[in-house]
């Protein structure tokens, strides 16, 4: 007991050595990217910026991914409402309103939640729609792009 | 009696060769991206960004590490002490992000971006600390020094 004791110990602190030499060395420490502009923001490869929607106007459909309660309060003008748990009935919609070449968006909350990836990749996988990406920052992104 | 403890040890070395490899995999994942996990732990908001730094670059390599130990004759209750350590710690974030309706990514295996699902994501992480108890008890009764 003792022995796995001072194990336990003796492991957690081995560990403190290289997560030093990691917030120090990484390229992507976050110790490194300490500004909150827009220099360092790192895009996944499905993922747009508002910027780069924005640029597309007219070509866009709107896609949010939040719940219903949010979409029903506030939502991106021209937004159709698609979740996971109502599919089929967004989806229609979705479909009778994408714009020819253009780009399918999908929004949620922010820049860390999980369900407009979803949404976007049963767009892909299931639908078959090619132009569909994620907006990066989401729902936030747009309001801070609002102010 | 010997047949029995044969089986005991084949079935332990499976479970530790299996839990070593998802701690291994899950800390280098994250290690990809320190400073996205650290965004993800920040998505929780249960611990204040000072300390979320600190851990993503810290976590990663206690799982590394913890994973490797557990294939160490010597070493293995401690190694599973700490996961289970890490896991309970684990489920209490995801029950705690859960409760209050946070739409987030895992962060579980660094920016890989998974379908969070609560449900799921807490039943697997009990399996894996049923597991990590499990080798902690086996070794115990195994009653050979060099396992």
């Amino acid at each position: 007991m003792r022995r796995t004791l001072w194990q336990v110990v003796g492991l957690l602190v081995l560990c403190v050595l290289p997560a030093v030499a990691t917030a120090w060395w990484h390229p992507r420490s976050p110790y490194r990217a300490e500004e909150s502009g827009n220099s360092t923001v790192v895009l996944a490869d499905d993922e747009v910026t508002l910027a780069t929607a924005l640029a597309w106007e007219k070509a866009v459909l709107w896609v949010d991914a939040r719940s219903q309660a949010d979409f029903e309060a506030q939502h991106i003008p021209g937004a159709v409402w698609l979740s996971a748990g109502e599919w089929e009935a967004g989806l229609f919609e979705v479909l009778e309103r994408v714009p020819e070449d253009g780009w399918v968006v999908v929004y949620c909350g922010s820049e860390r939640c999980g369900a407009s990836r979803e949404v976007a990749d049963r767009l892909r996988d299931e639908v078959g729609l090619k132009r569909v990406v994620v907006l990066h920052g989401g729902w936030d992104a747009w309001k801070a792009g609002q102010e | 009696m010997e047949g029995g403890a044969g089986i005991m040890r084949i079935v332990l070395w499976l479970f530790r060769l299996g839990l070593a490899g998802v701690f291994i995999y899950a800390g280098v994942m994250k290690l990809a991206d320190p400073a996205a996990f650290a965004r993800e732990i920040d998505a929780y908001r249960l611990t204040p960004k000072v300390l979320n730094d600190m851990v993503a670059v810290y976590l990663p390599w206690v799982e590394v590490l913890s994973g490797a130990a557990l294939l160490l004759p010597r070493a293995v209750r401690a190694a599973a002490s700490i996961q289970m350590g890490m896991l309970v710690v684990f489920i209490a974030a995801l029950a705690s992000a859960w409760i209050r309706g946070l739409d987030i990514s895992c962060g579980c295996f660094g920016a890989s971006a998974e379908v969070a699902s609560y449900g799921w994501l807490i039943a697997r992480n009990i399996v894996l600390l049923l597991s990590a108890g499990f080798i902690c008890w086996g070794i115990r009764q195994d009653r050979i020094p060099r396992a």
